[in-house]
């Protein structure tokens, strides 16, 4: 009997959350808060880091990457929609030359507001495959979560700017590896310039140790919607 | 922003990251499972030297965060100090003699210490060398030990080219006649000639620190040398 109204209550709850998340309106093309966001872009980067040499030996090393990203981020309702991100490209480095990823994330839009500086804050929650990160982890694909927040500020209506992060942890037989990404970009009308940079860490070895790889480089796009 | 002021901006993002990084060679990187110890010794009768170098993946190693190498030789265990050699860190510690095995231990603060490695010395022995007086041969001899190591006789001196011979076993005894010893192309001095005579036995091993792969190397090159100076007159 208990187990029954436990069963009702759960399901209540979530169809009252799906409606205040998905609201009663859905969200408007050329909403002026700008929680969409369709871009393509190109984004080159160097890198140098530590990766594990033997058991356990840090051993310095570096190498360039490029990369072309197609993104869309989306909301068929007010204030839950979608983020993907797909990217193919290449990596300098003795292990590897090809990458390629592909991410998707349920997206929340907790704060969007209008005013003299128009804005949103997006977050989500999804996952992704691609080649391991750091390369000299392998060249075997894996799955990972993601987390992914991305704040969108616009002073005019040709004027963007955008910050996004997005977070990957895994854990494998590998050890424990995550992604921080981080993303500040400004465009104007249909085209923006920015700066990515990106921490790989990886704990693991013996004796156990962190090994990081920093990452940093241009990005150059373009805001389809 | 400018062309020249964005590239500007770059290259100093670009230079605070690299300055972020530690510097590298220093055993706080390396594994221990990763090291190698390259220990080598001479004992050349007068005194005797213990050398460790310490190799890895990144190169030449130095030991640093408390990480320190000891010998035990004869009972007595000793630190041993850094030194350079061709820009690379070197471990040594100076003695008397070695009389016989000593231990090798490697100490770390974070990392899998290295215990009671056995480092073999071929025995100590005393080298006799009589003959070279008008017709006779030159004859050396010593402790054999079967067990000695590599045994290499040379002969050098100002009027002879080097003579450098090993042997199969360690028979004690060795016999060289004064034809052997040949002259140099310029042709011998008339004078009696000062000839430096010695005997080398080495050991040398190999062998890994853990059972694990990756394990770690130990190598070791551990000679006995005795030189006795002798006159020839061709």
């Amino acid at each position: 009997m208990h187990e029954g109204r436990r069963f009702i209550g759960g399901v209540a709850g979530a169809l009252a959350l799906a409606c205040i998340l998905t609201g009663t309106e859905a969200a408007q093309a050329g909403d002026p808060s700008h929680v969409a966001l369709w871009r393509f872009d190109m984004h080159g980067a160097y890198f140098q880091g530590d990766q594990r040499l033997g058991a356990g030996t840090l051993a310095p090393y570096n190498g360039w990457g490029f990369w072309g990203r197609a993104g869309i981020s989306e909301f068929p309702w007010k204030w839950l929609g979608y983020d993907v991100l797909a990217q193919i490209g290449m990596v300098g480095t003795p292990q590897g030359t090809f990458d390629v990823s592909a991410e998707g994330a349920v997206a929340f839009a907790p704060a969007r507001w209008k005013g003299s500086v128009d804005g949103s804050i997006v977050l989500g929650v999804g996952g992704g495959f691609g080649f391991e990160r750091p390369v000299w982890l392998g060249r075997g694909g894996t799955g990972y979560p993601l987390l992914l927040g991305r704040l969108t500020l616009k002073p005019k209506n040709s004027i963007r700017f955008f910050t996004s992060f997005r977070f990957t942890p895994i854990t494998s037989d590998a050890g424990w590896v995550r992604s921080y990404d981080l993303e500040v970009a400004g465009g104007y009308k249909w085209w923006y310039l920015g700066l990515r940079g990106r921490i790989d860490d990886v704990t693991q070895g013996d004796p156990e140790r962190l090994y990081r790889t920093y990452w940093l480089g241009p990005t150059a796009g373009l805001v389809i919607r | 922003m400018s062309r020249g002021r964005t590239t500007g901006f770059f290259l100093v993002a670009m230079t605070l990251v690299g300055c972020g990084l530690d510097p590298v060679r220093v055993s706080d990187r390396v594994s221990t499972r990763d090291m190698l110890l390259s220990v080598t010794a001479l004992d050349d009768g007068a005194a005797a030297a213990i050398d460790v170098r310490v190799g890895s993946p990144i190169g030449a190693v130095e030991l640093t965060g408390g990480d320190a190498l000891f010998v035990t030789v004869d009972g007595t265990r000793r630190p041993m100090a850094e030194g350079q050699l061709n820009g690379a860190p070197i471990y040594s510690v100076q003695l008397d003699t070695l009389p016989g095995d000593f231990l090798l231990d490697l100490e770390r603060q974070d990392d899998r210490d290295v215990h009671g490695v056995v480092v073999e010395v071929p025995s100590p022995f005393t080298l006799t060398a009589v003959g070279l007086m008008q017709d006779l041969p030159l004859t050396l001899a010593w402790e054999a030990d079967p067990e000695g190591g590599e045994v290499v006789v040379t002969v050098q001196g100002d009027c002879i080219d080097v003579l450098t011979r090993s042997l199969d076993e360690d028979t004690g005894m060795l016999v060289l006649t004064q034809a052997e010893l040949r002259p140099p192309p310029a042709g011998p001095p008339l004078a009696p000639c000062a000839l430096q005579v010695s005997i080398s036995k080495t050991i040398t091993t190999r062998d890994a620190l853990f059972s694990t792969n990756p394990g770690g190397n130990v190598t070791t090159s551990v000679e006995q040398r005795r030189t006795i100076a002798a006159t020839w007159a061709p």
